[in-house]
């Protein structure tokens, strides 16, 4: 009776669930008890290795060929508010880089000469940063066109 | 698992930073049990087949939904049990499942008949199930799902599954006294 009590105990265990105490403690004193739990553990272990219908071909090759097909390729994106906060901070830098005293300072020992180059060196820096931007968002971009023209 | 396996959360984080290649290992790692998942619905091989293959595009458009809250093996049997359900109340679908079944290769001939006699065993004790249920049951012995995960799956309640799994598990029990399985354990 206290046999089958404690199989039934085993039997209601939950997948990956440790054995209760108590049967573990039965089944020291208890060979045959051991023995079965032995056995239907091994089995069931068994046949999580095996399912009951072996795959007749890999469809491995099949599956990534069509994913291949699709026209949707994953990548490391960075949210547009994100392009955006970084552009406003490059171009308020720009902005006010002519009211900061290193600024001055600069033009105090290089003189006026110095606006015409350090502006190139700004624009070029916003500019490339404005290209990354387009050459990422390039197939968003082109469809917003076509949506507006 | 096994230890020296990259787990397959990483695999999905590569595949969501562009390396597409790095699906294929999560195909070839879930293809048989999407497979056997296939089979219990729609009893065919052509169609389970062609199951195996959407459940898998399916997944991959759907990559960006799944957040790592639970395993990645949980999340596709979602995909693929969603996917059966609704394919099947499409279209009523019944053949014969015994023709289907692949003897496996790889095995001893000693191995490869036990092997068959487990499955039987358990195919007799899910049989023997009400057919809405077998999927579920399904899912805790070849997929290895805790009954939490199959209900968050099916929607089955929690002790339906117990009770049924525990049906199973006392007919396998008492199938398996006096038969070749037995015998081998005691070797």
């Amino acid at each position: 009776m206290r046999y089958e009590k404690m199989f039934k105990r085993f039997l209601e265990l939950d997948n990956n669930a440790p054995l209760p105490v108590s049967v573990r403690i039965y089944m020291i004193f208890f060979p045959r008890f051991r023995k079965e739990i032995a056995l239907l553990r091994s089995v069931l272990k068994k046949i999580q290795k095996e399912p009951p219908f072996n795959l007749p071909v890999d469809f491995s090759e099949d599956i990534m060929k069509r994913i291949e097909k699709l026209n949707l390729h994953y990548g490391h994106n960075i949210s547009t508010m994100r392009w955006i906060f970084i552009g406003v901070i490059i171009w308020l830098s720009i902005m006010l880089i002519t009211f900061s005293n290193s600024f001055s300072w600069l033009t105090d020992y290089f003189g006026a000469r110095l606006l015409i180059p350090l502006n190139i060196v700004l624009g070029t820096g916003i500019s490339i940063y404005a290209a990354c931007y387009i050459l990422s968002h390039l197939d968003e971009l082109k469809k917003r066109v076509r949506y507006h023209f | 698992m096994k230890k020296d396996q990259v787990p397959d959360e990483i695999l999905i984080r590569q595949v969501i930073l562009g390396e597409t290649a790095s699906f294929k290992e999560i195909v070839v790692r879930y293809q048989k049990q999407i497979y056997n998942i296939g089979m219990r619905f729609f009893k065919n091989y052509e169609d389970a087949s062609d199951f195996v293959q959407e459940v898998f595009i399916r997944a991959f458009n759907n990559l960006r939904t799944f957040k790592g809250k639970s395993p990645f093996k949980h999340w596709l049997t979602k995909v693929a049990y969603n996917f059966g359900i609704n394919q099947v109340h499409g279209a009523k679908l019944e053949s014969d499942i015994s023709s289907c079944v692949v003897p496996a290769r790889e095995d001893s001939p000693e191995e490869s008949h036990l092997s068959n006699e487990i499955k039987g065993l358990l195919e007799q004790a899910i049989n023997e199930l009400p057919e809405r249920y077998r999927v579920a049951v399904d899912l805790y012995f070849y997929m290895g799902l805790t009954y939490n995960q199959i209900h968050d799956i099916t929607g089955v309640p929690v002790n339906t599954i117990k009770s049924d799994v525990l049906r199973a598990k006392q007919i396998l029990r008492d199938a398996l006294k006096g038969t070749i399985v037995e015998d081998y354990h005691e070797i």
